[in-house]
This record gives C-alpha cells, structure tokens and sequence, in this order.
C-alpha cells in the first residue's frame, strides 16, 4: 500500500514537473493550429492555414534565412576559435593555463545583455553600423567559450602520441591539426556546432540590440507580437522551436555516438 | 637505409630528475639494440632524445657522423613507433601507412602501392581498407612498424612496442620483428625491461639503470660475463656469493667466502684488477650449480646444503637449498634429476663460469 502511494506521488510529481516544462510549448504549438483569430481557448481546428501564411510572408522568409546565415556562420566562426583555443591550452605550455582557461569560459556565465550592451557602445564608438554582421559578432562571442567548453572536456591525452607520430611522419603543426587532430575530435566538434546553431538561431537580446534593418526571425517575431496575439505567430514560434530540437538531437546524437564507441 | 647512431656524453634533467647522465654510446648501422633497464632509469628518455622529442641539456647526437641533436623529429631520419600505436583512428590502414609519403608529396597512386607492399610485409595485405578499431592488439601493433617503415628511416625508435601484448603473442612478434630488421636493414633501437625480451632480440643489449649505462655488449656477455653487479642481477637468477681476495697471482686469485674457498682461474676472471684483501663479489648462475661428484680441477665445492623447496619449471627444476652457513642458494637442476625437500647435497660450481665483480661497482 504504502509502496503504491510512494510510486503515485512519484509519477504525479513528475507529471508535474514536465507538465511545467512543456505545457507552455505544446500550448503554442497546439494553437498555430487554432482555426479562428486568437490563439486563445477553445481550440477550433485543426488548420494549416497560418502554416501556409508564414510561408507566404516574405518578411518572415528572410527573416528565417536572415537567422539561418547568422546562425551557420557565427557557430563556423565560434567552434573554429574554440577548438584552436582548447588544442593550444591542452598541448602547449602556456603561462597561467588555470586562469587563461577561466578567462576564457568566463562569458558564459554573463548575461547576454551586458554582452549586447558592451558591443553596442564599442560598434557605436567605432562607428561601425548596426547589420547582420555585427549580431553576429555578437553570437560569436557567447558561443566561443561554449565551443570551447566542450571541445576541451573531450581533450584526451591519449590524443598526444597519435599527433607526435604525424609531427615524427614530416606533417607540419597546421597539417597535423588539418589531417589528424581536427578529425579524432570531430564528434565533439560537430556536437559544439549544433549546440552554437541552436543558441544562435533562437537569441533575442544581442539580435535585437545589434541589428537595425534586416533582422532574424526572433526579432521578426517579437516585431508581429506588437501588433497582438495571432496563431500566426504561434505558427512561425512552433516552427523555430522545431528547427531548434533538430539541432539539439543532431548533437546529442552525435555525443552518443561518440560515447558508445 | 640505415645509419650509425653516436650518443655523445648527453645529460638531461627533468625538474628534480636527472634522467640521464653523461651517457656516451654508439650503435652500430643495421644492428638491432635494446635499450634495457628497470622503469625510470631513463631509458625512454634517451629514445626521446633520439627521435628529436626531448633536446637534451648537454651532449650531441650524431646519425652518420652528421650532428642531429637540433634537427627536429620530422627532419630527422629517424621514426619512432610510440607504445600505445598512435595509429590515426580515422584513416583506413592504407592511408595511416602512407601518411608519411604523403607529408612528402608522393602521389596517391604511388604511396598507396608502397603502402601495399609494407601491409604484406607485415602480413596484412587483406585488410588495407579496414580501420584500426577493426584489428587486434598484435595487428595494431604491425600496422604502426608498416607506418614507420614506409617513410624509409635510418633507424627505427621502438618504444616498449611488445608491452601491452599477451606473452604468447610477444614472443612472435618478438621473432617477427628481427626477421623484419635482418630485411630491411634499418637500424632498430628497442626500448624494453624484459630482459628474455632484450636477449631473445638483440644483436646488443644496453643495459641502464639510474641514468647511466652499465653495461653493454651481446646478450650472451651481458648474461654470462657481467660487468656490473646491477646486470648480473638484473640479467635473470644469480647467486651473488660476496668475499674477499686472499692471494692473487698471474695464475690464479683464492677468494675467501662464507661459502669456503674459492680458487679460480685468471684467465677465466678477466684484465680486471684484482688486489690482495679487495672487497669482491663472485656471481654463480643457478644454471652453472650442479649435484653430485665433478672433476676438482674443473668444478669448485660450495659445500653442504640442504634443499628447501623444488618447483618443476619445465625445462628444468629451480631448486631452493639452505647452506650449512644459513645463506640461501638457488640452482637450477636438470629435468630428471631425482631430489626432494630436506634432502642433503654437496654443490659444485663451474669454475669457468664464475664471474668476480669489484663490490665497489655496486651502483644499483
């Protein structure tokens, strides 16, 4: 008896608990299928009308292709400046290797509105104007030390002789990281690139901060909040969403793999 | 291709550690060498030093009377075959073996056939595509001497390659790997503390212990005539039976021992010095101990003995035996020989056999 209420009370906290998680979410997603106005109870439907919409919305299109490019090219930007920084750290001899290595994963633990606000003064101060670019830098900077992060946990030693025999084989330093080091970590590698990608596609604050005319669809889409609630925005949301937990799985699945070898 | 090695007085330290102390050696073109020696006496640092991985402090290295000590690894004519195989996981063997032609621009084609000619060599000619994770431990270790070969060294650095492989398995590759060097002709430089390894291998064995070399020479001068009391124990089972020199003339040097008197042989002992009253220590292998009567003028008596404990080691059985004077012997009698625990023996020793060693020597 008691073993039973002990198991019910475990099962309905955790209920609870991914209720709490996800319910939101599923809210959102639930009513981009809303067949009337607002996305509000009851739920009429289904429909793929505001799907079809969002799709016909060029704003909305080059916003996605605006956050996409940024996306693929500032995570490209992020997890090459992380992997240099963990193979130097983890093979050379550098002075204060302890506090290089804080330094450099310290970002992550700043809020991204201190970053955005830092960058916004220097791009003001520099004169440099507002663009896709300069979001980019930004979400290059918060995901340098995540890059970093994780591709320096999987640093292994066992790594130093295999790059010794290329160096001891006339491979230079370049080449030995081209042909040999860079592929070894590949799994880490790739899984930091999806998990900067994922970060970098749905960021708000450093996007809407930095950009001024052509924005990402986060910004695109608090922009259509403005104008109130609509199921389209649950349509374009639930779409983000959705190329966000591909991202994620892709890099879990590729750390599992990696695992289990 | 092969060359000569000459290690000219090289020192080395490593914070506290003096890993090497003046060490001055050369090797030999075409000759299979063992480094050998008890962990931390410094013997895979001088591979290191060898191969360009570690500058040493002080002393040159020379590979055909060319001065290398400042050429780094990837220039020297040197390639080492790290312990743990360092094979690239994630080139095919094909490409792991040609990695090194390839560094020097060779075209596909032409390292992939030469790549293919090393894989039979080592006998895997069938698995080119196959990855390293694929292959057992002995095939592992076959691919990375294809590897370091392919690259045509003039020596090749062996660092303890056998020692993550199971005894059986050792011993074949033990025996493959000096076929292969008696083919290629390539110097090798074997780093090991086996010793059975270091003798069943080598065409000279380099002792080492704390930094410095004790001894060198073939395997049989190293076991049978030791210069140090360090190889001699090292080197396998010894009775190390200590005493002093009594008389000492052009004929002969009387030993005074706990064991009795011992009369041996000049010529059998050596150009060593040897004073009246001197501190020695006479070195009896199990092997050179027998029971039973023998010639006098061939054989010396230990005296009374008592045998403790026998085990039956296959070719022979190692007997335990308490001397009259409480000391403990150990000898190895033949297969059929009929003894048992509490029997009582008299032992005799070749005189031939016996080596004196100045107790002074002592550095281990």
């Amino acid at each position: 008896m008691r073993a039973q209420l002990k198991s019910s009370i475990a099962w309905i906290y955790a209920i609870l608990a991914y209720g709490f998680i996800f319910l939101p979410v599923a809210m959102l997603a639930l009513f981009s299928f809303q067949d009337s106005r607002l996305p509000i109870m009851p739920f009429n439907g289904p429909t793929l009308k505001w799907y079809e919409s969002v799709l016909a919305d060029d704003r909305l299109i080059d916003a996605m292709i605006n956050s996409l490019a940024v996306a693929l090219i500032s995570s490209l930007l992020a997890v090459v400046l992380g992997f240099l920084a963990a193979h130097t750290l983890a093979r050379k001899n550098l002075p204060a290797k302890g506090f290089q290595r804080a330094l450099l994963t310290a970002p992550l633990t700043v809020s991204y509105l201190i970053i955005a606000l830092g960058l916004l003064i220097m791009f003001n101060a520099t004169g440099i104007s507002l663009s896709l670019m300069t979001v980019g830098v930004g979400h290059v900077v918060i995901n340098t030390p995540l890059c970093f992060a994780i591709i320096y946990s999987q640093m292994g030693d066992h790594q130093i002789n295999i790059e010794r025999a290329a160096y001891d084989l006339g491979a230079s330093e370049i080449k030995t990281l081209w042909l040999v080091s860079a592929p070894i970590m590949m799994p880490s590698i790739l899984a930091a690139f999806f998990l900067s990608v994922t970060f970098s596609w749905d960021e708000f604050i450093i996007a809407f901060l930095l950009s001024r005319f052509d924005v990402t669809l986060p910004v695109e889409i608090w922009g259509m909040l403005r104008s109130g609630l609509s199921p389209k925005t649950n349509a374009a949301g639930s779409l983000v969403f959705l190329v966000s937990i591909v991202m994620m799985l892709l890099a879990e699945l590729i750390l599992f793999r990696k695992v289990n070898k | 291709m092969t060359a000569t090695v000459d290690i000219r007085n090289v020192s080395h330290r490593f914070g506290a550690t003096q890993a090497l102390r003046h060490i001055t050696l050369t090797i030999y073109a075409g000759k299979y060498a063992v480094l050998l020696g008890p962990s931390g006496c410094g013997k895979t640092t001088l591979l290191s030093v060898l191969g360009g991985f570690v500058s040493p402090d002080e002393g040159r290295v020379l590979l055909n009377s060319k001065d290398v000590t400042d050429v780094r690894p990837a220039q020297r004519a040197t390639t080492t075959m790290f312990q743990d195989y360092a094979l690239f996981p994630h080139m095919t063997l094909e490409d792991n073996v040609g990695f090194g032609l390839r560094m020097r621009g060779v075209s596909r084609a032409q390292r992939n056939r030469r790549a293919q000619e090393l894989l039979s060599l080592v006998d895997l000619n069938d698995s080119s595509h196959k990855k390293p994770h694929e292959l057992s431990g002995g095939q592992r270790q076959r691919v990375a001497l294809a590897r370091a070969l392919a690259v045509e060294p003039d020596v090749l650095l062996l660092d303890e390659p056998l020692g993550a492989l199971d005894l059986k398995l050792r011993r074949q590759m033990q025996d493959e790997l000096k076929t292969i060097q008696k083919r290629v002709g390539t110097t090798f430089v074997h780093v090991t503390h086996d010793q059975e390894e270091a003798m069943a291998i080598a065409d000279d064995v380099i002792v080492m212990n704390a930094g410095q070399i004790e001894d060198t020479g073939s395997p049989e001068s190293i076991y049978l005539k030791p210069k140090t009391i360090f190889t001699a124990t090292f080197m396998g089972e010894a009775n190390m039976i200590s005493g002093t020199v009594q008389s000492c003339d052009a004929q002969s040097i009387v030993v005074n021992t706990a064991h009795g008197v011992f009369d041996l042989d000049r010529s059998h002992v050596g150009k060593q010095h040897v004073e009246n009253g001197a501190a020695v220590m006479l070195v009896c292998r199990p092997e050179h101990i027998v029971i039973g009567e023998r010639p006098k003028n061939e054989w010396v008596e230990i005296g009374q003995c008592v045998a403790v404990d026998i085990a039956f080691f296959g070719s022979y059985q190692r007997c335990q035996l308490k001397a009259d004077n409480g000391q403990t012997l150990i000898a190895h009698l033949p297969q059929d020989a009929v003894v048992h625990a509490g029997q009582n023996f008299t032992l005799r020793v070749n005189r031939a056999s016996i080596v004196l060693l100045g107790r002074e020597s002592s550095t281990g």
